[in-house]
């Protein structure tokens, strides 16, 4: 008798490629197969499918078809799909499938992935009436007016020194979105200024007013893009560290632990953090506003020749009123909560796996920077019509 | 008469996780000092039991009253008590990573019962002594092996001494001698300390180990279809299902 290999390797001689016969006798059928049936055998399934439509449709009375195996057959996983999908086409068509004479590995293999699926469990889903579906609806909506609240909560807390914070922790985060941004930060910054002062110097020399770059550059930098940038840099560094942060420590129950021990995720996770952005933020901005003046000097004074107590004294002509570096500050600091709060409100709503946990530091950048462009116009727009510009 | 010793009871309980139903009207009494297995298949709602027991999510009906004190109808102040008397043991440990494992025992300590730094840390080395952790206190969570960070888990859900320790599958991750040695503390535990648990497991050799009593799930029906100690249910024909899941273990 022959015998079959499922690793491969006949017993008689050198297999063929995966073959198909078939014997008629009156009403049923006998499928013969032979040769190497392995997913990386040349045959592709396309020339048997065609071989075995081409039987069907030629047989159309047949009703029971058995398979058979006949000489050295060399099989894997390649075989069962081919069996399970005709097994499948023929329970449609109401032609019985006579699996006895393959090799019992084939025909446990068969069983075990017809019974598999009958055995899941899928979850019971709820049917929602009108009024549970609005309420979860409301819940997702008020989900992030919740988190706010209770962040307000949490401050007035330590405001009043009722908090658990623990003020190592604030350290610890103001060291990792302070003082470890700055090298991306310097680069930034020190970039921006030296475009806006290229790009300004085309422009005023047509006028014969290139001296006004340092201007340009010291009110572009101070009002806007000094925080603008940091905010920014910000966004993608530190929102999204915060948000994976904490997300992993959601995925792994150390949010659950410490809502056990009565200790507060809110003001044990997230208060140093946004407390940290809050403080670090302006600073970094203010470095920013110096980096980015430097980057205007260096073109102002290699480029366009000036001297650099010339491009100096311009600067500070320009930078006489301090309300001009005040307002980017100002913005800085709405700019650094904002991260602070998005990072920590995606890591503290993230899914249960490491996907919705990607998800939660993408959702982090793209949000914290539409939030912070947002709140960059609305502040424009109050100085403006405060007179404050 | 076992209504009067009952430290934890829980009735007619239906939890949900958003639009899925997960278990309905579950019910069963826990006595003080005594071990309960909670036991099904994977997705069958142990976890989700456990969860709404200690406090993390709201049934959609139904009571856990815990020294008669309903735990969810409870004030906050009153709530918070009840919390205090548990303890819980995580999956994978739950350790706070940022922390050494000492600090993270001593934590609950400092901010709970107003000891000073060195006293909360003394406490905290005995804590770590207790589950043969001494010296790896100033190891950090990643830097220890599975079965060490189990054993710190327990010991800092043990930092509070509490009345009940909740855990969740103490076993997975763990090879058989450290589940081993986990069991046996946990006999330890509760003969010396006269410590109540509640351990949601399906590790076959721990259960026959340490349950006083026992309870199984049936993720089909939702429902809790057997209780018992789990030599008696393997031997109860009129629970087939119960029988088949433990008999993998004997």
């Amino acid at each position: 008798m022959n015998k079959s290999n499922p690793n491969g390797g006949s017993m008689q001689g050198e297999p063929t490629d995966a073959n198909l016969d078939f014997i008629r006798d009156g009403n049923s059928a006998c499928c013969h197969l032979s040769g190497v049936w392995k997913l990386s055998s040349l045959k592709t399934d396309l020339v048997l499918e065609k071989q075995w439509k081409s039987f069907l449709t030629s047989c159309p009375e047949i009703q029971e078809i058995s398979f058979h195996w006949v000489g050295p057959l060399v099989w894997d996983s390649r075989l069962i799909v081919f069996l399970l999908s005709r097994k499948k086409q023929m329970d449609d068509m109401g032609i019985r499938f006579i699996e006895k004479d393959l090799p019992v590995s084939v025909r446990r293999l068969l069983s075990l992935s017809l019974k598999k699926s009958s055995k899941i469990n899928l979850p019971e889903r709820k049917n929602l009436t009108f009024i549970e579906l609005f309420d979860l609806i409301i819940d997702k909506v008020l989900l992030p007016l919740n988190f706010w609240g209770a962040w307000l909560i949490a401050t007035v807390r330590l405001v009043t020194c009722k908090s658990n914070l623990r003020i190592q922790d604030v350290v610890l985060a103001c060291r990792n979105c302070g003082a470890a941004a700055l090298p991306i930060i310097t680069l930034i910054s020190f970039l921006t200024g030296l475009t806006l002062a290229f790009v300004g110097s085309v422009q005023l020399e047509k006028f014969n007013a290139k001296i006004y770059v340092a201007d340009l550059v010291c009110l572009a930098m101070v009002r806007e893009m000094g925080s603008l940038m940091v905010g920014i840099v910000m966004a993608g560094r530190t929102g999204a560290a915060f948000a994976a942060e904490i997300g992993n420590m959601k995925l792994n129950e150390e949010i659950d632990a410490l809502r056990i021990f009565g200790i507060e995720p809110m003001e044990f996770l997230v208060l140093p953090r946004t407390l940290a952005l809050v403080i670090m933020t302006p600073l970094l901005t203010l470095y920013a506003d110096f980096v980015g003046i430097m980057g205007g000097l260096c073109v102002g004074v290699q480029v366009m020749d000036f001297s650099v107590i010339h491009y100096v004294e311009q600067t500070q002509s320009a930078l006489q009123n301090m309300w001009e570096v005040f307002s980017g500050l100002l913005k800085s600091l709405a700019f650094g909560l904002i991260i602070g709060l998005v990072g920590c409100f995606k890591g503290m709503h993230t899914g249960k796996d490491s996907a919705a946990l990607g998800k939660s530091v993408t959702s982090t950048v793209v949000l914290a920077i539409t939030c912070i462009v947002i709140a960059d116009a609305v502040f424009e727009i109050l100085y403006s019509i405060l007179d404050l510009r | 008469m076992s209504e009067v010793t009952s430290l934890i009871k829980v009735r007619n309980l239906d939890l949900e996780y958003d639009e899925y139903r997960v278990l309905q009207d579950v019910g069963f009494d826990l006595e003080k000092g005594k071990c309960l297995v909670v036991m099904g298949g994977s997705g069958c709602g142990k976890s989700t039991l456990l969860k709404s027991m200690i406090g993390l999510l709201r049934p959609t009906n139904g009571r856990i009253e815990v020294d008669g004190i309903s735990l969810w109808d409870a004030n906050y102040r009153d709530r918070k008590k009840i919390l205090r008397k548990f303890g819980v043991l995580f999956q994978g440990g739950a350790l706070w990573s940022s922390m050494s494992i000492l600090e993270n025992v001593s934590l609950p300590l400092k901010l709970h019962s107003g000891l000073s730094e060195a006293d909360s840390e003394k406490i905290g080395r005995y804590k770590l002594n207790l589950v043969g952790l001494a010296g790896f206190e100033n190891f950090f969570p990643a830097e220890l092996s599975g079965g060490m960070r189990k054993r710190a888990g327990l010991a800092r859900a043990m930092a509070l001494d509490p009345e009940v320790l909740f855990f969740d599958e103490p076993s997975a991750g763990l090879d058989p001698l450290n589940s081993r040695l986990l069991d046996d503390l946990i006999n330890e535990l509760k003969e010396n300390l006269g410590i109540t648990f509640i351990v949601v497991s399906h590790e076959l050799a721990s259960i026959f180990e340490i349950a006083d009593d026992s309870i199984f799930l049936d993720s089909r029906s939702k429902r809790l279809i057997a209780q018992g100690k789990p030599m008696d249910l393997l031997q109860d024909d009129s629970q087939p299902k119960v029988q088949e899941f433990l008999r993998r273990g004997t």
